[in-house]
């Protein structure tokens, strides 16, 4: 790094921080970035910024939103007693494709981990009970990832839930044991989805 | 760089890029070994069952510079049961921690191995959770080097049967007697009748520990001494350990 301009070591540097970006995709996507007109350059930074500024979580469901209430939420068509609990935003992207699941979301913004010491307190379960509390649920389904983790997630859940007379179920068959969710294809999470057991 | 078999237990695995992990396992053959598992994100290879946490395998692994490369897995026992259960994934994740915490890289023992075979078993079968946590502890300490004194004092070295006060000293490894233990602020109590089951889980085979009767009272102060000399060994906490405590705390049990 130290042949570089201290600028472009810096950017190489945050760039690097990025999921899935090593030092040498880091290296193309800077060059990349000096290689760009200045408009492109200046687009590029104020879109990052404006993600940051404008987008906050969904009062009800903690999707990400650019409004106070998301576009699912405020979807009359949906059936609001049912209840899809994801892991993450990207999650409800996936669940969306299959064009099954017509219900709404809750986005915990991550999992439970033993290994990890990531506890109950560290995932978006206090606004959960609030929405079971004050509406009339009538289903919850268990859609985290089908790995420890989520696994996790979902036993917990299932016993926090235990009070309430709610059906809950659980997405499981035919996903890949070990994956993620956001990579599953339509075909397998609709069969998932369709094929889910009561817990 | 070699290729070579192995049975391996899965003790952890972090993300690495868009599709692959980096497995922690523990190997019959050589110890602690940190291995790519390639595609194990997106595809529906069996590879990313098989690199499930606690999943026991046999595996051809190709060893680079510093990470192996699983090539082949056959999946020997699952472990699907200690991932359905809140309290069984918890102890184990335990004992996974202190594996991978406890040892280094590439350095074969095939004793450790066994005894975490055994152990994983053990919790499977809903045997006395506690009691399996305990026994493996306390096996494993032995096994590495640490096995606390427990028949004298170890500071003056006072024979147990003439204590009357005892404590256990994390810092010194082994039970105090009364007035030693002035010298550890952080001594905990511990009855002689806890300490007679420490012996016993030393010496205990391992199909006769559902004949072992773990007291709430010991079970208590079991529960603290052991991982708080454990914790002292390692000089850092253990994270299981923190998630055990709140799940505790939400009286869930
Ligand atoms: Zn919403
Ligand atoms: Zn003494």
């Amino acid at each position: 790094m130290k042949h570089y301009a201290q600028p472009i070591a810096k950017l190489i540097g945050q760039l690097t921080k990025l999921p899935g970006i090593g030092p040498k995709t880091a290296q193309r996507l800077a060059f990349y970035i000096l290689d760009s007109t200045q408009e492109e350059v200046e687009e590029l930074a104020l879109t990052i910024k404006d993600v940051k500024d404008n987008i906050n979580y969904c009062s009800v469901c903690n999707n990400f939103s650019a409004e106070e209430v998301c576009s699912i939420c405020k979807d009359e068509t949906r059936d609001t007693n049912t209840i899809c609990i994801v892991e993450n935003s990207k999650d409800i992207v996936a669940m969306e494709r299959t064009g099954e699941y017509k219900g709404v979301y809750h986005v915990l913004h991550g999992s439970i981990s033993p290994m990890e010491g990531r506890g109950p307190d560290d995932i978006r379960l206090n606004s959960l009970l609030s929405r079971i509390k004050e509406k009339n649920i009538e289903e919850v389904i268990l859609a985290t990832d089908p790995n420890v983790e989520g696994e996790a997630t979902a036993m917990y859940i299932v016993r926090l839930l235990e009070p309430f007379e709610i059906t809950i179920s659980r997405i499981a068959h035919g996903l890949p044991v070990g994956g993620d969710l956001e990579y599953a294809d339509e075909v397998t999470l609709s069969k998932a989805l369709e094929g889910r057991t009561k817990v | 760089m070699s290729l070579y078999q192995t049975e391996a237990i899965v003790l952890r695995h972090y993300e690495l890029g868009e599709a692959d992990k980096i497995a922690i396992l523990y190997t019959k053959e050589r110890g602690k070994v940190r291995a790519v598992a390639k595609g194990v994100r997106k595809t529906r290879s069996r590879l990313a069952g098989a690199m499930e946490v606690f999943t026991h395998n046999q595996l051809q692994l190709y060893q680079g510079k510093s990470l192996a490369k699983v090539n082949q897995v056959r999946v020997l026992k699952s472990f699907a049961d200690l991932r359905a259960d809140l309290w069984q994934m918890s102890y184990a994740s335990y004992l996974a921690e202190l594996v991978n915490e406890l040892t280094v890289d590439q350095e074969r023992d095939q004793a450790l191995f066994a005894l975490l075979l055994t152990s994983l078993n053990l919790l499977s079968k809903e045997e006395n959770l506690m009691l399996v946590v305990r026994f493996f502890e306390l096996r494993l300490l032995r096994l590495l080097g640490y096995q606390p004194e427990l028949k004298c004092c170890v500071e003056c070295d006072t024979a147990l049967e003439e204590l009357t006060k005892l404590k256990f000293s994390s810092q010194q490894g082994g039970v105090i007697c009364g007035d030693c233990s002035a010298k550890d602020q952080y001594a905990m109590y511990l009855s002689k009748g806890s300490v007679a089951i420490m012996n016993r889980l030393l010496e205990i085979d391992y199909r006769h520990l559902n004949r072992l009767k773990l007291p709430v009272k010991s079970r208590q102060q079991l529960a603290k001494v052991i991982p708080n000399y454990l914790q002292s060994i390692l000089e850092k906490p253990l994270k299981t350990l923190d998630f055990i405590r709140v799940l505790n705390a939400q009286g869930s049990n």
